[in-house]
C-alpha cells in the first residue's frame, strides 16, 4: 500500500526533524476527491492518501520557500521540480522528493486524463525515495503506426489548419476565459512575483473581459512555458470553464522537443533552451 | 396572488412570447457546460439541469461595465454617458440559491446609496425562478438560511410536477404575463408541498449557521486562519462563479487621450486586491485574505445586511481545482477554540 509507506516516510522525516512540513494528499471532501494538504505534526501523517485522484501538481507550493520540505511527487511534478531547480526557485537541498510512480491520474468520474495517455514519465525523474516499484514507461507510444494516440497527433492535426481556422478556433476556446487566473496560479512554473497582467506601470493588458485581452495574456503566458512546461495538466484541469489550453501548450512543448532537441525537466543539470544559446540552435520559425 | 399552472407541453410556447418581448436569458448547453445565456429560440434551452456554471450575478453585475467615454479636447473635458438597453430582460430558470443571492446584492446596491448602474439592469429584469428537486452533493442552501423553493429575490418560481409547471408569482411585476393561465387547483398546490418538503429533506444542513456569526466577532486572531489557507493558489474561481460575491475595481481603459471607465469584477482572493498606491498591502498573505472572506460573507454582511454572503450553491466547492471546501472551513472555525 502506497499510503501506508508514504505515512510512514513523513512520521519518520517529522520526527527525525529532516523536514519542518511535509505536502501530500489528503482525503477530499467530495467522493472521488483529493486534496493537497500539509502535515507539521508527526501524529497526523495518517492524514496522508494515495490513490487516483491525486492529480495537483504539489510542485506549485515550492517556489520562494524557505523550509525544508518533504513532498510527494509524481512523474510530472518530479519533472515540474526539477525546471524549478533549475529556475532556482527552491534548492535541491531544501528537498526530500517522495517519489512515486504514477499510473495516471483520474477524473471524478474515475476516467483518465488524456495528459495521462501520452505521458511518457510515470516515474519520477528525481526523487530521495521512491514509493513503490517502477512502472513502465510508453516511450513506444509515440510513433506506433496507424495509431492516432501519438503525442503530436492533435498538433499535427491542428499545425495543418489555415491561419484563419487556427485564429478561430483560438477564439472560440478563449471566448470561454472569465480571467479567474486559475490556469496561471494551478501552474507550478508560473510564479512570477508579479504577473505581467497585474502590472500597472506599465500596463500591458486591458482589464476588461475583452476578448483581445484576454488572447493577449493566454498567449503571453503561454509562450513564457516554453521549455518549461511539463503537460502536467494542472491548468486544463483548474480551469473551471474546460478551455482546450493544452492544445497551445503542447505545440510549445513539441517545438521544443522538436526544435531544440530539449525535453523539460528531466535533468538539473542541464540548460533549458530559453537559458541557453548554440549556433546550430533552429532559425527555421523566425521569419 | 394566485398560483397558477401551466402544462409543460405549452413551456416553449410561453417562453416564445416572452422572446418576442424580451432579451430572454436561460440555461443553455455549451460545450464548458450548461451556462445561463441569452437565448434567441426556445431549442437553445435546456432544462435538465442542476445549476448553471455562471450565476446569474453577471446580468445585473456584468464581469465588465463599462460606465462612460471620456475625452480630452482642446480646452475641455468631455464625458459621454453610454446608452441605457431599451428592451428588457428575462432571466428564465434560476435556481432559488442564486434568486436570494440576488435579494442580498440588492441590500448591497439598492439601499443606503443606491448603485445607479446596478438599479438601472434591476429595474429592467424579471427573474423566474425554477424550484430545485435534485440538489447536488455540493449543494448547501439549506445550511444558509435559504431552501430549494426559496422565493426570496424572484419575481415568480416554477415548479415542477407531473404534468404541469405549478406558478408561484412573488411580485407584481410578473403578473401580467401569468393572466391567462388557469389557477392551481388543490391538487397541485398539493403536489408541488410534497416536492418542497421532500427536497427540503434531502439538503440537511451541514453546520449550524446561528452560532457562526458570535463565533466569528472572537476570531479576528484565532490561529486556525493560520491553516485554512495553506493549500489555496489564489485564483478567482470561487469568487467568479460566487452568485454574492460582488467586489468590484474601477479602471480607466485609455487609448491616446481618450477612453472608457469600466467596473470589472475583483477578487479579495487576489494578492492586489488591497494594494495601496503607497505599495503597502494591509492583507499581506493569503491568511489575511480568507479571513476577510469568510469574516464579509458569515459576519460583515450579516451585520450590515442581516443576510449572509454565501448562498449554499456549491460552485465553489464543485469548481475549487484544489477542494478548499467553504463547508468544512465553516465547519473547522466552528470546532476550533
Amino acid at each position: 500500500m502506497k499510503t501506508k509507506k508514504i505515512q510512514d516516510i513523513a512520521r519518520k522525516l517529522l520526527k527525525e526533524k529532516k523536514v519542518d512540513v511535509v505536502i501530500g494528499f489528503e482525503k477530499g471532501t467530495l467522493p472521488s476527491s483529493a486534496t493537497p494538504c500539509f502535515i507539521r505534526n508527526p501524529d497526523e501523517v495518517d492524514r496522508l492518501i494515495w490513490n487516483s485522484f491525486c492529480g495537483n501538481n504539489l510542485a506549485n507550493y515550492l517556489p520562494k520557500r524557505k523550509d525544508k520540505i518533504g513532498i510527494v511527487a509524481k512523474g510530472c511534478d518530479s519533472r515540474s521540480i526539477v525546471v524549478l531547480i533549475q529556475e532556482n526557485q527552491i534548492k535541491r537541498e531544501q528537498l526530500y522528493i517522495i517519489g512515486i510512480p504514477c499510473d495516471g491520474m483520474t477524473d471524478k468520474n474515475n476516467v483518465l486524463h488524456d495528459y495521462c495517455l501520452i505521458c511518457e514519465h510515470k516515474n519520477p525523474v528525481i526523487y530521495d525515495v521512491l514509493v513503490g516499484e517502477k512502472v513502465k514507461e510508453n516511450k513506444a507510444q509515440r510513433h506506433p503506426e496507424g495509431l492516432r494516440d501519438t503525442k503530436w497527433q492533435k498538433i499535427e492535426d491542428f499545425e495543418k489548419k489555415s491561419s484563419s481556422d487556427k485564429w478561430k478556433y483560438l477564439e472560440s476556446e478563449l471566448s470561454k476565459c472569465i480571467r479567474c487566473n486559475a490556469c496561471r496560479n494551478a501552474c507550478p512554473t508560473c510564479y512570477c512575483k508579479e504577473c505581467f497582467i497585474d502590472q500597472e506601470k506599465p500596463r500591458w493588458v486591458g482589464t476588461t473581459n475583452n476578448l483581445s485581452d484576454i488572447i493577449f495574456f493566454h498567449l503571453g503566458r503561454i509562450f513564457h512555458q516554453a521549455g518549461r512546461c511539463t503537460d502536467c495538466g494542472a491548468c486544463v484541469r483548474a480551469c473551471p470553464m474546460n478551455i482546450d489550453l493544452r492544445q497551445f501548450t503542447q505545440k510549445i512543448t513539441k517545438d521544443g522537443e522538436t526544435l531544440f532537441d530539449y525535453e523539460t525537466g528531466l535533468d538539473i543539470d542541464v540548460k533549458p533552451p530559453f537559458a541557453t544559446f548554440k549556433e546550430d540552435d533552429s532559425e527555421d520559425f523566425i521569419k | 396572488m394566485k398560483s397558477k399552472v401551466l402544462a409543460k407541453k405549452d413551456l416553449l410556447k410561453f417562453i416564445n412570447k416572452l422572446i418576442k418581448e424580451y432579451d430572454v436569458f436561460a440555461p443553455v448547453k455549451k460545450e464548458e457546460g450548461i451556462v445561463f445565456s441569452k437565448i434567441d429560440k426556445t431549442d437553445d434551452m435546456c432544462l435538465s439541469y442542476s445549476n448553471t456554471k455562471n450565476s446569474v450575478k453577471e446580468f445585473l453585475l456584468p464581469q465588465s461595465e463599462k460606465l462612460f467615454r471620456f475625452a480630452k479636447k482642446e480646452n475641455t473635458n468631455e464625458i459621454t454617458d453610454l446608452k441605457e438597453k431599451k428592451r428588457r430582460s428575462l432571466l428564465f430558470g434560476v435556481r432559488p440559491c442564486d434568486g436570494k443571492a440576488i435579494a442580498m446584492l440588492d441590500k448591497v446596491f439598492l439601499e443606503n446609496i443606491p448603485d445607479a448602474y446596478y438599479k438601472r439592469r434591476r429595474k429592467n429584469t424579471l427573474i423566474i425562478g425554477m424550484a430545485c428537486d435534485t440538489p447536488l452533493q455540493t449543494c448547501f442552501c439549506t445550511s444558509v438560511e435559504g431552501g430549494p423553493f426559496s422565493i426570496e429575490g424572484l419575481d415568480a418560481l416554477f415548479v415542477e410536477l407531473k404534468e404541469n409547471y405549478f406558478i408561484i408569482p412573488v411580485t407584481k411585476q410578473c403578473e401580467k404575463l401569468f393572466v391567462h393561465l388557469d389557477n392551481a387547483s388543490q391538487e397541485d398546490i398539493k403536489e408541488a408541498e410534497k416536492l418542497k418538503k421532500n427536497a427540503e429533506k434531502r439538503l440537511k444542513p451541514v453546520f449550524e449557521i446561528k452560532d457562526i456569526k458570535e463565533k466569528l466577532d472572537g476570531a479576528f486572531d484565532n490561529p486556525i486562519w493560520e491553516e485554512i489557507h495553506e493549500k489555496c493558489i489564489k485564483c478567482g474561481i470561487c469568487t467568479y462563479l460566487c452568485p454574492a460575491c460582488h467586489c468590484f475595481d474601477i479602471q480607466d481603459e485609455t487609448v491616446g487621450e481618450e477612453g472608457c471607465r469600466v467596473r470589472n469584477w475583483d477578487s479579495c482572493m487576489f494578492p492586489k486586491f488591497t494594494m495601496h498606491a503607497s505599495s503597502h498591502n494591509p492583507r499581506a498573505t493569503q491568511k489575511e485574505r480568507w479571513r476577510q472572506r469568510i469574516m464579509h460573507k458569515f459576519n460583515y454582511l450579516r451585520e450590515n445586511t442581516g443576510m449572509y454572503g454565501c448562498v449554499g450553491c456549491g460552485r465553489c466547492v464543485e469548481y475549487c481545482p484544489v477542494n478548499l471546501d467553504i463547508r468544512k472551513v465553516i465547519r473547522d472555525i466552528l470546532e476550533s477554540k
